[in-house]
């Protein structure tokens, strides 16, 4: 190994480096008006009649994947929804069976989780739980949960680490597989969650000391290296969205 | 700047106090080094001084505690003119990004945005972070600990605490660390450091105190320093004052990709072979039946290649270090022989081939958190947990060896560490398996513990398993290393 | 300087600590829920099956999270994050009010147990997990909206009446009430892995 320099301020970079660039937050959509599309989506898709939003939302989905460059999803979505619909409306005629009757029921509610799944596809890829967090902070949601909501979606990637592990852990002691599992449950559920627990707590200390002291939660009203807000993109999405909206509602009435 | 007076804690879960009369005064821009072996406080007294005790740990404590001047009371309040560093940078992260992790306590203390950009900017450049673009999880260790060094102190607290800050580091992360301590210095803050390892800090500090059973015992001043020989410190428990020097064990028969060549000296009987084509090492004196034997071995994830080894063997009976910087495949080649990855090419153990099910069966880890694999409610359980039936009335003798007698009916979460990390190899010796993987086991350990843990590996080899030693601790590869593969990125 | 903790109190002050505690074992809870749902993806069959083995392990980091909680008010926002964020990955939003009553009413149990009570937060947990029939409620309207479509009057009044029974709300409610009672089993495991484990490794 070279010895090195030991002074970082002497790196070879330019000496005044820029202010850091907001990546992706220029473009990208504001993380309120994601979850109020997503809500909106949501909410009148899983509501009675709301199959009839579900090509509006599709179509969401599917500009909002393009807008990304997720152009894998863009392709998956349609057509994991023109199966699903498939399986909806063209099996039964095929074939006349309540059981398929039942699989169809399951498909067509697959098709409205689809629908609304693209969305929430986009928001999870494009907004990082900081950017949300400072979002809904914006949005004056009390910070209890913007708070305990920033911990929770921090901490998740760590829990699914620890839980590989684990699993991992188990197929070494010959305690994995889902046989196992299905023949005696409770056994596996404690083999499997006690050192999820145990590991994870013990990651968590560190996490939560670190952020306390840090001033996460105290009194005082935090504030935003970039703080959110409105651009074009949230203006053409909103209008977006509304023409689609109403497109259905036309559709629908003149049915 | 720090006046410790008489302190006494203990921790709510434990009867003994972990701190007992300690008396400490830490002067403005003064550098301190805790040192001490497991279990001296040297850490809860970093702790006493940041406020986690007693406002996160519960417990009870007496005596004065007096930090910048006033005595702690709310977390917050002191994390405004304190920074702390903890041993694993990437548990404390609060974001994915240097910028936002930067800019984490100053949002969180409500500074103004404009502020907030041109101070992350500011120590941006100062700390040399700009080239860390990526995700914070994918930097190396080093690079990570540089984050949260910067992270703690763009508040500008006056006073930086770090609690054994190269736990997860390798030589050369620990030489980037130094550097930055001396930084901190430079620019006037006062550092506090508990720290097993002391050969880095022999320039930085000012003041070295020796901590026993939460006491201070001994003060060395920057003076004194050349005076203390190697022989005083291991009275005290202590590393070493000199940098450990790798000479660095004899690189396994070898080559691929994802090997790198090996550049060792020339020394003892790999002299010869050293010097061969790129790859080229020395061949094993045992049988080459005997252990180990990769062939033609790849993993690629999401399309990138992780791990290319064209031909390896890693003999039985030795301990053979697999060494090389952070994302090189270490921990790959680990769940490889472990059959826990999918992977291409073939796994030979004693010249059969093992299918990956199989290998499962002949493998064990002793995993870096080994509370991950401890699934009972007593030792003497966990020994019986998937135990060979002939091998389970050994259970005695087994946990006699490794200083566990006694222990049988005691819940393994209650262990010490480097006890849960012993049983763990106990159990894998009663279900006989025949490859043993120690993945990074000696962070946060001291001098005594150093040595257990060899001798605790050098007996499983003994034993005639292949012993496979992940690590980036210069001090354990040097006491435990018999051979060693050095891995470099695959492309 | 005494630092007396883990006395009960019931205001609603949370310091930054419960609120960050909160967060850590919502997230416990949903990887715990989310692991064992992925049995799901073996066969459809598995759906319900899978349900009822995530209420039971859930259990484990709920009664855990329950050592920690010492004002009132922790349960709902408890239920506020792991609701939201099903929300947030897809989930019917019926689910976050589902949630959020049914936390209510388990800290109304917990309030009448004065925060101590062993039994009592065992029930607590079985009324929390009553949110589960908020995933599936939309069923009931997917249903009324499939049956009436124009395609099933191609199909038969004999054959919609028949689908109707296999798929009727008694089915559902069933489900409803089997959330409870998984619930109360989850609770009883945590309690008893409380007891075998955590108290003795100091984790409580």
């Amino acid at each position: 190994m070279t010895s090195i320099d030991p002074r970082p301020g002497t790196s070879v970079l330019p000496a005044r480096a820029s202010v850091p660039q907001r990546p992706l937050a220029r473009r990208t959509l504001d993380p309120r008006t994601a979850v109020v599309i997503l809500l909106a989506a949501s909410i009148t898709i899983m509501a009675p009649g709301g199959v009839w939003f579900v090509p509006a939302a599709l179509v969401v989905g599917l500009l909002l994947a393009l807008s990304e460059g997720a152009y894998r999803r863009a392709l998956g979505l349609p057509l994991a929804a023109g199966l699903a619909a498939a399986v909806t409306y063209l099996l039964p005629l095929a074939v006349r069976s309540p059981v398929v009757g039942l699989f169809a029921v399951m498909a067509g509610f697959t098709l409205r989780l689809v629908a609304v799944g693209g969305i929430a596809a986009h928001l999870i890829n494009t907004i990082s739980p900081p950017r949300l967090t400072a979002a809904l902070r914006a949005a004056r949601i009390p910070s209890v949960f913007t708070v305990s909501g920033a911990v929770m979606l921090r901490f998740v990637p760590t829990i699914v680490a620890e839980a590989q592990a684990v699993r991992d852990a188990m197929r070494l002691r010959g305690l994995g597989g889902v046989a196992a599992m299905l023949r005696h449950p409770v056994q596996s559920i404690e083999y499997f969650t006690v050192p999820l627990m145990a590991s994870s707590l013990r990651a968590a200390e560190d996490l939560s000391a670190s952020a306390l002291l840090r001033g996460l939660g105290s009194q005082t009203r935090p504030t935003a290296m970039h703080p959110p807000r409105f651009g074009l993109a949230d203006a053409v999405a909103g209008s977006v969205v509304m023409l689609l909206a109403a497109a259905t509602v036309l559709w629908r009435s003149a049915r | 700047m720090i006046l410790l007076k008489d302190v006494r804690w203990s921790y709510q879960e434990s009867g003994t106090p972990a701190v007992d009369g300690l008396d400490l005064h830490v002067r403005r821009g003064e550098t301190v080094v805790l040192c001490g072996p497991s279990g001296s406080g040297k850490s809860s007294a970093l702790r006493l001084m940041n406020g986690l005790i007693p406002h996160f740990h519960d417990g009870k404590l007496d005596g004065e505690v007096r930090v910048v001047g006033e005595p702690v009371t709310e977390l917050a309040q002191v994390g405004r003119v304190t920074g702390t560093v903890l041993q694993h940078p990437r548990r404390q992260f609060f974001t994915d990004a240097v910028d936002t992790e930067l800019a984490f306590a100053l949002e969180n203390f409500g500074t103004p945005s404009q502020q907030i950009r041109d101070r992350v900017g500011e120590v941006v450049a100062d700390f040399g972070l700009s080239e860390l673009s990526g995700r914070l999880r994918e930097l190396s260790g080093g690079q990570q600990q540089r984050v949260a060094c910067a992270a703690a102190v763009t508040h500008e607290p006056p006073l930086v605490l770090l609690d054994e800050p190269t736990a997860n580091l390798s030589p050369q992360g620990i030489a980037d660390l130094t550097g930055i301590l001396r930084h901190l210095k430079e620019l006037g803050a006062t550092l506090v450091i508990a720290e097993h390892r002391l050969h880095y800090l022999r320039t930085v500090a000012d003041r070295i105190v020796v901590l026993h059973s939460g006491r201070a015992e001994r003060e060395w001043t920057s003076a004194e320093f050349p005076g203390l020989t190697d022989e005083i410190l291991r009275r005290e428990g202590l590393r070493s004052l000199n940098a450990p020097e790798r000479t660095g064990a004899p690189p396994i028969s070898a080559h691929g990709p994802s090997v790198a060549p090996g550049e060792n000296p020339a020394e003892g009987g790999v002299g010869v072979a050293g010097g061969k084509a790129a790859g080229g090492a020395a061949d094993t004196p045992s049988a080459e039946g005997s252990g180990v034997a990769l062939r033609g071995l790849r993993c690629v994830m999401r399309g990138r290649t992780i791990l290319d080894i064209a031909e390896a063997h890693l003999p039985s009976g030795a301990i053979t270090a697999v060494t090389g910087p952070n994302g090189v495949g270490k921990t790959t080649l680990a769940r490889v022989l472990a059959g826990l990855q999918r992977h291409s090419g073939r796994v030979l153990l004693d010249g059969r081939p093992l299918h990956r099910s199989r290998r499962q069966r002949e493998t064990a880890i002793v995993m870096q958190d080994v509370q991950r694999q401890l699934f009972t409610d007593s030792v003497r359980s966990e020994l019986r947990l998937g135990a060979v039936p002939e091998q389970a009335e050994r259970a005695a003798t087994v946990l006699d060896e490794l200083g566990l007698d006694g222990l049988g009916d005691r819940h393994p979460l209650a262990l010490s560490g480097g006890q849960q990390q012993r049983l763990v190899v106990a159990a894998a010796r009663l279900s006989g398996r025949r490859v043993v993987i120690f993945d990074e086991p000696s962070s946060g350990v001291d001098r005594r513990h150093l040595r257990s843990m060899t001798r605790t590996m050098r007996e499983v080899a003994e034993g005639g398993a292949v012993v496979v030693l992940i690590s980036h601790d210069a001090d354990l590869l040097e006491l435990a290393a018999d051979r060693e593969l050095r891995l470099r990125p695959a492309c | 300087m005494t630092a007396e903790t883990m006395e009960h109190r019931i205001d609603v002050r949370m310091t930054p600590k419960d609120v960050i505690n909160i967060g850590i074992f919502a997230a416990l809870y949903i990887v715990t829920v989310g692991v064992f749902n992925l049995l799901e993806f073996i066969n459809p069959v598995m759906t319900l099956v899978s349900s009822a083995i995530s209420i039971v392990a859930a259990g484990v980091p709920f009664m855990l999270f329950l050592c920690k909680v010492r004002h009132g008010g922790m349960v709902t926002v408890f239920a506020v994050l792991v609701t939201g964020f099903m929300l947030l990955i897809g989930s019917p939003p019926v689910t976050l009010l589902v949630g959020v009553v049914a936390a209510l009413a388990a800290e109304a149990v917990l309030f009448v147990g004065q925060y101590r009570s062993r039994k009592l937060s065992v029930v607590a947990y079985a009324v929390f997990s009553t949110w589960f029939a908020g995933l599936m409620m939309p069923m009931l309207y997917a249903r009324a909206d499939f049956l009436s479509s124009p395609y099933m009057k191609e199909m038969g009044p004999e054959y919609v009446s028949e689908l109707d029974s296999l798929l009727s709300p008694a089915v559902l409610i069933g489900f409803d009430v089997s959330t409870l009672v998984f619930g109360l089993l989850g609770g009883l495991l945590g309690l008893r892995l409380l007891d075998k484990h955590f108290r003795k490794a100091g984790l409580v």
